[in-house]
């Protein structure tokens, strides 16, 4: 059956309104995991807050330039999170065999994984990254580092760092379909670059930066067009970029993903 | 045989075979080394970005930094990266927890039981095996000869004290739905006050003062200072009190949560 993108959008609305019902069911145990949630990547701020009040510097990069990074890479893990967690948690569906009820969901099986919940409690988690970031940003602006009109691109920014992450995060899934048990590769598939990518990029071992612009595209979602805007280096192509790989990556992870769903062996329970 | 001998030979079991169920993942969890290795290895390029060169900071220089945070990735496989706590929530909210309140042993004594077992496996398979990846990679200098008599203590406590947070977030679970927020905060928290990513002497001192009256530093800090001789009996002795007040508070939750308790269905 051909699906229209309206028909995706429809079932994103109504799956949205229900994850909060769901979650409204325990209205104590939604505020506080939200708060704690929001805390918890606040802290690692305030760390990063800490570090650079001493050193005022992490390779030329100071307090407001790290807080856009920052803020790019939290909006764009928010998004993930928001949308797509059900990829992080794909091995569930192997050991469990539940995948076969999304196979045979009228749906592409991708979209029937991820329809599978939309946790809220990431929302907060998504506005205190713009909040770091975009402060992070005016504060860039008034002192001239940058350009107003490049507050638009870095407000539409995370939305590359999610397809990146999505795509990290599918490719990753998709190895599930000949390993089963993956849980593990998450850690330096996916929370090592994230961590990674909140840091000028340029501090890192070659063999580091090599991986973060290429296997784990993590650079484009902020480092590589933020270094230039700021006019640290790079070139116009550092604006552009972010699109395509997120695209080429996208399209990788969702190749691998066909292909592996070929050699899915259902556990039969 | 005694009473307390029987006790001891179960909970003797219980650890044995907590760490043996853990045995059978370890290819995935050398995997995850490896994920944790390059956690470590961001952290020592983050300090060796912002302290490099011979110059020292409070007392820290690169080299000590980056002693720091390897002892710190070491570390927090037998203190603080566990989800039995978690676990132990989700048993009460389904309801399993039933077979485990009615088991002829201490129901605390059974939980430490299994934690202690998967701790010891983490520090075999975790700890002592990201040590061999850092020594091999950024090298990992022996510890401070003065302090050698007082590492293996302070370490135990630094263990017990992490597992008694752990199994305190377990224990939330008898009063909340969920118990992940906690293990989410403490998580943060170690990360933050105990020291785990930043030394407490780098820290505002009003932070380091809040960070001091908590009993995140025995996760992270206070073992680190053991190791590389800027700590001593001090550390110890903080060590030791947090490791007994965090046990006779989890006494008396366990006996809260066991008049708590209320199993539904079968």
């Amino acid at each position: 059956m051909k699906r229209r993108p309206a028909d995706y959008w429809r079932l994103f609305g109504f799956l949205l309104r229900s994850g909060l019902r769901e979650r409204m069911q325990y209205k104590a145990n939604f505020l506080i995991t939200t708060i704690f949630r929001v805390l918890s990547v606040l802290i690692d701020f305030v760390l990063l807050a800490v570090i650079l009040a001493r050193f005022r510097v992490i390779d030329g990069w100071d307090l407001a330039e790290v807080a856009v990074l920052y803020g790019l890479v939290s909006v764009s893990r928010g998004l993930f999170d928001l949308l797509a967690r059900e990829l992080e948690q794909f091995e569930k569906y192997l050991v469990s065999g539940d995948y076969d009820g999304i196979l045979v969901r009228p749906w592409p099986t991708v979209f029937g994984l991820l329809a599978r919940k939309v946790d809220v409690t990431r929302l907060g988690m998504l506005l205190q990254g713009f909040a770091i970031g975009g402060s992070g940003a005016v504060l860039l602006v008034r002192r001239g580092s940058l350009a107003w009109p490049a507050l638009a691109y870095l407000a539409v920014l995370p939305l590359c760092g999610a397809a990146i992450l999505v795509a990290v995060a599918m490719g990753t899934a998709a190895l599930g379909f000949w390993l089963v048990r993956i849980d593990e590769f998450y850690v330096f598939t996916m929370y090592a670059p994230m961590t990674a990518a909140v840091y000028p990029i340029s501090i890192y071992p070659g063999w580091l930066r090599g991986l973060l612009h290429t296997v784990v595209p993590m650079a484009f979602a902020g480092y590589v067009p933020v270094n230039y805007l700021l006019g640290k280096g790079g070139n116009g192509w550092s604006l552009l970029a972010p699109l395509p790989v997120a695209v080429l990556a996208l399209w990788l992870a969702h190749r691998l993903w066909l292909w592996g769903e070929r050699h899915y062996h259902s556990t039969g329970t | 045989m005694s009473k307390s001998a029987r006790m001891f030979r179960f909970y003797h079991t219980a650890a044995r075979m907590s760490a043996r169920a853990n045995l059978q993942y370890r290819g995935q969890h050398m995997i995850n080394n490896i994920g944790s290795a390059v956690f470590g290895f961001i952290f020592i390029a983050i300090w060796r970005s912002v302290a490099s060169g011979p110059v020292t900071h409070n007392g820290y220089d690169s080299a000590t930094l980056t002693q720091y945070i390897v002892l710190c990735q070491c570390l927090m496989w037998i203190t603080l990266f566990d989800q039995s706590g978690i676990q132990l929530a989700r048993r009460v909210r389904d309801g399993s927890i039933g077979a485990d309140l009615l088991r002829p042993v201490g129901f605390m004594g059974l939980q430490l039981a299994g934690m202690y077992g998967k701790r010891l496996y983490n520090l075999v398979f975790r700890s002592l095996t990201l040590a061999g990846i850092f020594w091999l990679t950024v090298g990992l200098l022996p510890p401070a000869p003065a302090n050698l008599w007082l590492l293996v203590p302070g370490w135990l406590l630094a263990m017990h004290t992490g597992i008694i947070i752990t199994y305190l977030i377990g224990l939330v679970g008898f009063w909340t739905v969920e118990a992940n927020w906690m293990y989410l905060a403490t998580q943060s928290l170690t990360f933050m006050l105990g020291g785990a990513s930043i030394p407490l002497d780098f820290m505002p001192a009003a932070l380091k003062a809040v960070a001091l009256a908590s009993p995140f530093p025995c996760l992270a800090y206070y073992p680190a200072t053991l190791y590389l001789g800027t700590g001593g009996v001090p550390e110890v002795i903080k060590l030791a009190l947090w490791a007994v007040g965090l046990t006779v508070l989890a006494t008396l939750l366990t006996w809260r949560a066991r008049r708590r308790a209320e199993v539904v269905g079968g």
